[in-house]
């Protein structure tokens, strides 16, 4: 399991923003057909009990009919249950320092991906259609320089916040990384001063 | 005229297969999903309903005779009854 006190390849003073997932709703949709699919074998039950009641007393039929029940309510919640797997094991990791893309496609496909939030330079939020705009859940573009593809953030609720933030933490962290880069390039140049300032005083010696 | 124990061996190749989907389901949700409560409760629930589907059939399975067979004409009847 991931546990997000301890993430993968975690960086120095590395702090949990937050975690994204893609809106319920776009889980929801499927389940709804599902739930109309797994009331179809109870219907057929109740019309059989309607229209012809003797059938039941068969038992061979009536075996026949629960085995096969048994196994559509078996691999109907086997695929609810996958499909389910497949929206939870899509996260959006958003620390103080990186964004972990995690994509689940299937039961072998599995993509990792990670961003420095200081190589960030655009942040692009789009809500289409009415359900994503009644709902208020959309896409969201973070696009770094020198590269042509995005890093995409799938049916997330709020986009336009997620957008303001991931700028507001990719400033603060792109801030924080010319402080360190300015350290590094200072503590070089004290370094070089008395090797510099021996040799010149070898030379300037009578 | 089928015999029943053709049916029944049936069930149990569906039932392994659906035994090797859900093992290889739950191993991935439990070494790739979040530490969350709902990781694990969807898993349960997941595991309870598969296990009552299972021992429910099993406890209706015990209670018919197995030398029995099939008529096709009662599963015509049946096709007729639904349609």
């Amino acid at each position: 399991m991931i546990h997000l006190d301890h993430l993968p390849d975690a960086l120095a003073d590395e702090k949990l923003i937050k975690v994204y997932r893609r809106h319920p709703i776009t889980a929801l949709g499927l389940m709804a057909s599902l739930i109309v699919i797994l009331i179809l074998p109870i219907a057929s039950f109740i019309v059989i009990k309607i229209n012809n009641p003797e059938i039941l007393n068969d038992q061979a039929l009536s075996t026949l009919m629960v085995l096969g029940g048994g196994l559509f309510f078996m691999f109907a919640i086997l695929f609810i249950y996958q499909h389910f797997m497949d929206y939870w094991l899509d996260v959006w990791i958003v620390t103080n320092r990186r964004i972990i893309n995690i994509e689940q496609n299937g039961l072998f496909s599995r993509t990792i991906s990670e961003l420095r939030l200081y190589r960030i330079q655009d942040v692009t939020s789009k809500v289409d259609g009415f359900v994503r705009s009644m709902l208020h859940f959309g896409m969201v573009y973070v696009q770094t320089a020198g590269e042509k593809h995005y890093f995409v953030f799938e049916d997330v609720p709020d986009p336009t916040g997620i957008a303001k933030n991931i700028l507001h933490l990719a400033e603060i962290d792109r801030q924080e990384h010319m402080e360190e880069a300015m350290e590094t390039m200072g503590q070089t140049s004290a370094d070089k001063h008395p090797a510099i300032r021996e040799k010149t005083a070898t030379h300037l010696e009578p | 005229m089928i015999p029943l124990i053709y049916f029944v061996l049936a069930w149990l190749i569906f039932l392994g297969i659906f035994f090797l989907l859900s093992a290889l389901s739950i191993f991935q949700m439990l070494r790739h999903g979040l530490a969350h409560p709902l990781t694990q409760i969807s898993t349960a629930a997941f595991i309870i309903l598969s296990v009552v589907i299972i021992l429910g059939t099993l406890g209706y399975l015990a209670g018919v005779d197995l030398n029995g067979s099939l008529d096709l004409n009662s599963l015509l009847r049946l096709d007729q009854s639904l349609l």
